[in-house]
């Protein structure tokens, strides 16, 4: 194998099986690379065994075969926790990883775990809560919080830790439309400015729009590996991944139906737009290119 | 018009007369039609839970009064007059699979029907014909509800409701939290039962997609004021004042919206969806421009 | 819901509100002790101006504090009704039948039962108004550190207790949720006979512990991947800090104290 560049994070023959279940493993034969500063997606229906993957890099899950090596330290039993020393993590459910009993305990826990001392944490703490926007509720409780907010304290919590690599697991399958866009907008500035690799494991079409590139499981398998543009041009396709299809492959499947033929391959909703209005005012001289509105 | 649902001045205040009184309903007059589909929308807090379970009366208005078919419901109208109510208008709350305790999938079902009236064996033979209706196979029946997947305890516990043969359908996000083919599975299970069944269905989402393809009706709810109600049409058909609300725009919409910014029309009305909006397309596309299929 | 059990915090911003909660459980403590050694009128007169000193700071109303009582009503007036019917011979005898006295002695120690049962109440309820439940448990926690010596695992007992405390209105949530969605299937959650009721419980009290066992899961999980190994081999954020202000409160006391034995010579 070529190195392009070190890697992040290399998996390798990856396996696990659930102890109660007899039948098919959970993950089987998964190997990948994570490039430093990638922001990698990671789809499949649910029980595709992607959310399985993310606890399994993570030390979280005890895998029966395969290798995980995080920051160049392999995955065992007695690397574990300076392996979760570089990764954070952020789950489904908003109140089930919500540990402190006010917004600046929870962000403090990480911390705490890791014995700072006490103004070091409360700097770190209070320059975090600052960061997602959550200052001004440091003293709340989080029954007084929106499934958004505590998403954000989870957050929070990580940019306190300051890990290079950040893992949301369905991270933002719980929340509003509102709540949503917040905390993708949040995770794509830390993405940029901390240079933090995230890899996003998820059903939303635009998380999975964000990332540099989509690895699709399904059953256990990695099935596909790509960037987002020729994932998303398998159209219909995409929901058996547990995607949604784009509007644009939508659209195009409608007109194609109605005897109109779009550019083939994936069409962002700009370059649709402008193909459609170069068609419709029948201008096919000009060449197509991005329009800035 | 057969009227399904009348809500005339409802006002709720959740623990009135406590210093701790806060209205969450106020002053809410809206109907429905019988075999209707409404979908209600609005931010986190805006009402819509409370507005909804006024239609089961497990909230009772503090002013103002509701029908909901043969049913009048008042602030003093007594709980023993409720119960027939209770069968009459099904309810599947957010992430209803947290619902499900009994032993097998079967006597789970048949739970709602028996507090009901029907007698055991009925009632038992009455959850077969659910778990098919909801897509779930036959031999699920003596398994326990604990053994399936998220998907699939969402679908029994909507059997649950089904169950019990009710006329009007409340969904509260019943999307929340499936996969993308998931999701689509559930709106057409729903569309199915509003189609062959005529059940009157009101949906509380967030899904702006979901509220063009399948709302008949549609109302905004903001600080618990009805401020909108018309069709998807009407709604979707002004979309700044939706963003100034923040609430989303279907995809198609924001889609049309912007060719008609370059001088696209469209003479049959803002289109909501992919399909309408090529069919709008097809309709004024150059001649020579298309193939025949 | 939440109004029955810890709700009863009250956010206020009074001296008594800002005490150092481990000062507040001694304090609360040693009022106890002190509530004993009161034997007559004076030093309970003393005690009652105590007392309604420490509400009267706490700028708390007093209804609160008799809200506080109601619960413990039949307790109280159980026991000062024993104390009234079956205590030992002493003073003028009122009334007499059988093996039951009412006498002068077991009227005054009725009425001194009735005053202790108050004054404990009301400090405790102010307490409980006065303080998040979380301080009490990082309190309670500090307090019983040097029990660490005879390898008590506090720091574990004070993680479970802040959770617990942290999960309790979200738990009241899913109760609530799930009993309205039972309602709509049919239940009719107190109504009906004892038996009728307790089999209405099944469908709440399955799913709640299902919901609780998976929360537990899913917290454990994030605590790990958050660097949690144990609860000994960690810094703490949230700290204590004793203030010039409980150092005063020691000395009230001692004044209290002072005063009650003089009072118990005479």
């Amino acid at each position: 194998m070529t190195q392009r560049m070190e890697n992040i994070i290399e998996v390798h023959n990856l396996a696990y099986r659930y102890p109660d279940a007899e039948q098919h493993a959970a993950l089987d034969g998964v190997s990948f690379d994570v490039h430093p500063g990638e922001w990698l997606a990671i789809v499949g229906h649910n029980g595709s065994g992607k959310s399985t993957l993310a606890k399994a890099l993570d030390g979280l899950l005890p895998f029966t075969q395969g290798t995980v090596t995080v920051g160049s330290i392999v995955l065992t039993p007695e690397t574990v926790w300076q392996v979760r020393a570089q990764i954070g993590m952020i789950f489904q459910n908003p109140d089930n990883q919500f540990v402190g009993a006010t917004v600046e305990d929870d962000v403090a826990f990480g911390l705490e775990n890791r014995q700072l001392p006490r103004d070091e944490m409360r700097t770190r703490v209070a320059a975090a809560l600052e960061r997602v926007g959550m200052t001004k509720f440091a003293n709340r409780a989080p029954s007084s919080l929106s499934g958004g907010q505590k998403q954000r304290v989870a957050l929070a919590g990580i940019v306190a830790m300051a890990p290079k690599i950040l893992i949301l697991d369905e991270a933002t399958s719980m929340l509003d439309p509102q709540g949503r866009q917040a905390m993708l907008a949040l995770v794509r500035e830390l993405h940029r400015e901390q240079h933090l690799t995230v890899i996003s494991i998820t059903h939303d079409i635009d998380e999975a729009a964000n990332a540099n590139r989509i690895l699709v499981i399904d059953d256990g398998h990695l099935i596909e590996e790509d960037v987002p543009a020729a994932i998303f041009a398998q159209g219909e396709r995409l929901m058996d991944m547990g995607l949604d299809v784009p509007f644009t492959a939508k659209l195009a499947a409608a007109l194609q139906q109605r005897g109109i033929t779009p550019p083939t391959g994936y069409q962002t909703t700009q370059e649709m737009e402008e193909w459609l209005w170069q068609s419709l005012s029948n201008t096919s001289a000009t060449p197509t290119k991005p329009t800035h509105p | 018009m057969v009227v399904a649902i009348t809500f005339e001045h409802v006002g709720y205040t959740y623990q009135a007369d406590t210093p701790l009184a806060t209205p969450a309903l106020d002053d809410v007059s809206l109907t429905v039609p019988d075999h209707g589909y409404l979908a209600v929308i609005g931010h986190t807090g805006s009402g819509k839970s409370t507005l909804i379970q006024q239609l089961n009366a497990l909230l009772k208005p503090t002013t103002g009064r509701l029908t909901v078919d043969e049913f009048t419901i008042t602030p003093t109208t007594t709980n023993a007059a409720l119960k027939p109510l209770r069968q009459h208008v099904g309810m599947v709350f957010q992430f209803p699979e947290s619902q499900l305790f009994e032993e097998t999938i079967q006597k789970d079902i048949a739970f709602g029907p028996q507090n009901f009236g029907v007698a055991e064996a009925d009632a038992l033979a009455l959850a077969d014909q659910m778990l098919t209706q909801v897509g779930l196979d036959a031999s699920y029946a003596q398994r326990s509800p604990f053994e399936l997947s998220g998907g699939q305890m969402r679908r029994v516990a909507i059997a649950g409701v089904l169950a019990m043969h009710p006329q009007v359908l409340v969904l509260d996000e019943p999307t929340a939290g499936l996969d993308p083919q998931g999701r689509q599975e559930m709106m057409d299970l729903f569309e199915r039962l509003h189609r062959e069944q005529g059940l009157t269905i009101v949906l509380v989402t967030h899904q702006m997609e979901d509220v063009a393809q399948y709302a008949e009706q549609v109302a905004v709810m903001r600080q618990g004021k009805l401020v909108k109600v018309g069709t998807p049409q009407e709604i979707f058909g002004d979309p700044a004042w939706l963003r100034a609300n923040q609430l989303d725009v279907p995809r198609a919409a924001q889609f049309a919206q912007k060719l008609a910014t370059r001088g696209v029309t469209w003479p049959q009305g803002l289109p909501l969806t992919a399909t309408a909006l090529a069919d709008q397309l097809a309709a004024q596309w150059p001649k020579g421009g298309r193939t025949r299929v | 819901m939440s109004k029955f059990l810890f709700g009863r915090y009250l956010p206020l911003d009074s001296i008594v509100h800002r005490l150092d909660p481990r000062n507040k459980l001694m304090l609360s403590f040693c009022y106890i002790i002190l509530v004993f050694l009161a034997n007559n009128w004076l030093s309970y007169l003393i005690l009652i101006a105590l007392t309604l000193g420490a509400i009267r700071a706490s700028t708390i109303r007093l209804g609160f504090f008799l809200r506080g009582i109601r619960p413990l009503i039949w307790l109280i007036l159980f026991t000062v009704a024993l104390q009234l019917l079956f205590s030992p011979a002493g003073g003028h005898v009122y009334w007499h039948w059988a093996f039951i006295n009412i006498t002068q002695f077991g009227v005054i120690n009725a009425g001194y039962i009735f005053i202790r049962f108050l004054l404990i109440i009301m400090m405790s309820t102010l307490l409980t108004l006065s303080t998040q439940p979380l301080d009490i448990a990082t309190g309670l926690a500090s307090l019983m550190k040097p029990l660490r010596w005879v390898k008590v695992p506090v720091d574990t007992l004070a993680m479970m207790l802040s959770i617990a405390l942290r999960f309790v209105p979200t738990l009241m949530d899913e109760a609530q949720k799930i009993m309205n969605a039972q309602r709509a299937r049919g239940v009719d959650f107190g109504e009906g006979g004892l038996f009728k009721q307790a089999k209405a419980l099944l469908p709440l009290m399955v799913p709640l512990f299902m919901s609780a066992f998976n929360r537990a899961e899913d917290l454990s999980i994030a605590m790990e991947a958050r660097g949690y190994q144990d609860s000994e081999h960690r810094s703490q954020y949230r700290i204590l800090t004793w203030q010039r202000r409980d150092t005063v409160t020691w000395v009230i006391f001692a004044l209290g104290l002072a005063l009650i034995l003089i009072c118990r010579r005479w």
